[in-house]
């Protein structure tokens, strides 16, 4: 047993890492960057973190500045709705007696919803132009004025729309969204 | 009970240039560190291609944190032991479910300086059982034997690397070396009467 040991230990005191190793190591440290200090590490993550905030608020910031907010939704709504209520619309009145209502997903894909799809003889066609999906909850009446009169009865008047809308902010083609209420 | 000597530290200014990223001073650490290194992890492990990549690892993650290193706190030799003593173990808690290939034996030109194929059977033999007997061992065990007995590693230093006191060292170290000593009476079979005494004993 002792032979077993002391032979080990011979051995053990001749091993040396194999000459390969060594051109290994020194490539993998030669390929690193100098080393930073705890407090520089710390001050990047601390400023990439700041960074991606940043980013993500002004994302945020720009994602509720959707089209129908602010100015940008004058255009579309001054071209279809009556113009007895566009003032209204566009806060000269006060927001409680706004015909309208905005749907909080505005903006939906086209398959999402099965309609009748009216086309709008005004609006220019542009084969290639980039449209965007509107959805509008608005009175009957102002779909009576704009010659797309509804025959269904509805008891609260107003009505779902998907609309789309062109780059220069006029309709090019609505469709009236049925609710689930309304299927049932 | 190993006639090995812990090599010196490197001087400051080696250090300082290895830390601002002089990849010659670095070098020279490597030259002066790998065979202690890489001793430990085979001894830990039991296996040479782990022990390389230990090894390896420990020098990148020695250059990597070198600015953190202050040698008024502890010795080179001690901070490099934590490094490796820390990787073996994460080592082995990843591999534990596997068995090593290569339950070190002398090869070739390891196998000593005997010449008599004979004696380098009989001393592969004698290697392979006593590695297998201590990974056998715990390793909170087999750590205080590698460091004191192998390394020739003073207790106070050992219990420094494995962040113990050194009362713990001793209580391990003495635990070990019992467990060993079954475990090598198992392999290589008991001693005969009277020719192996716990005074006598290496172990």
């Amino acid at each position: 047993m002792n032979d077993a040991w002391r032979t080990f230990v011979e051995h053990d005191r001749r091993l040396t890492a194999p000459p390969h190793l060594q051109p290994r190591v020194l490539q993998v440290i030669a390929s690193r960057t100098p080393s930073r200090s705890g407090v520089e590490q710390r001050l990047i993550l601390f400023a990439a973190a700041a960074a991606a905030m940043v980013v993500f608020m002004i994302g945020a910031a720009a994602f509720r500045r959707a089209p129908l907010t602010g100015i940008e939704a004058r255009p579309l709504l001054i071209s279809v709705l009556p113009p007895a209520v566009v003032p209204r619309l566009l806060g000269d009145a006060d927001a409680t007696e706004s015909p309208f209502e905005v749907h909080p997903n505005r903006i939906v894909r086209h398959e999402e919803l099965p309609a009748i799809l009216v086309m709008f003889d005004f609006a220019p066609a542009f084969d290639t132009e980039p449209l965007q999906l509107v959805r509008l909850r608005v009175p009957r009446e102002a779909l009576q004025e704009l010659g797309v009169p509804l025959l269904e009865p509805d008891a609260t008047g107003m009505v779902d729309l998907d609309m789309l809308v062109g780059e220069d902010g006029l309709p090019r083609d609505i469709r009236r969204i049925r609710r689930e209420q309304e299927d049932r | 009970m190993s006639d090995t000597t812990l090599p010196e530290s490197p001087d400051r200014a080696r250090l300082n240039r290895a830390k601002a990223g002089d990849t010659d001073a670095f070098a020279d650490i490597y030259r002066q560190y790998q065979h202690v290194v890489y001793r430990f992890g085979c001894a830990m492990t039991g296996s040479e291609s782990a022990a390389e990549d230990i090894t390896q690892e420990t020098f990148v993650a020695v250059f990597r944190d070198l600015a953190r290193y202050d040698p008024d706190r502890a010795s080179f030799t001690t901070y490099l032991y934590g490094i490796v003593r820390n990787l073996s173990r994460e080592r082995l808690r990843r591999d534990h479910r596997f068995l090593s290939l290569d339950l070190l034996g002398p090869r070739g030109e390891r196998a000593g300086q005997a010449s008599d194929p004979a004696t380098i059977l009989e001393s592969a033999q004698q290697v392979r059982q006593v590695r297998a007997a201590l990974l056998k061992l715990p390793s909170r065990y087999r750590e205080v034997i590698i460091l004191c007995d192998l390394h020739a590693m003073s207790y106070a230093d050992a219990a420094a690397v494995a962040g113990i006191s050194t009362a713990a060292v001793r209580s391990r170290l003495h635990r070990g070396r019992q467990l060993l000593r079954r475990q090598l009476s198992r392999i290589v079979g008991p001693a005969p009467c009277g020719a192996i005494t716990v005074e006598r004993c290496a172990l």
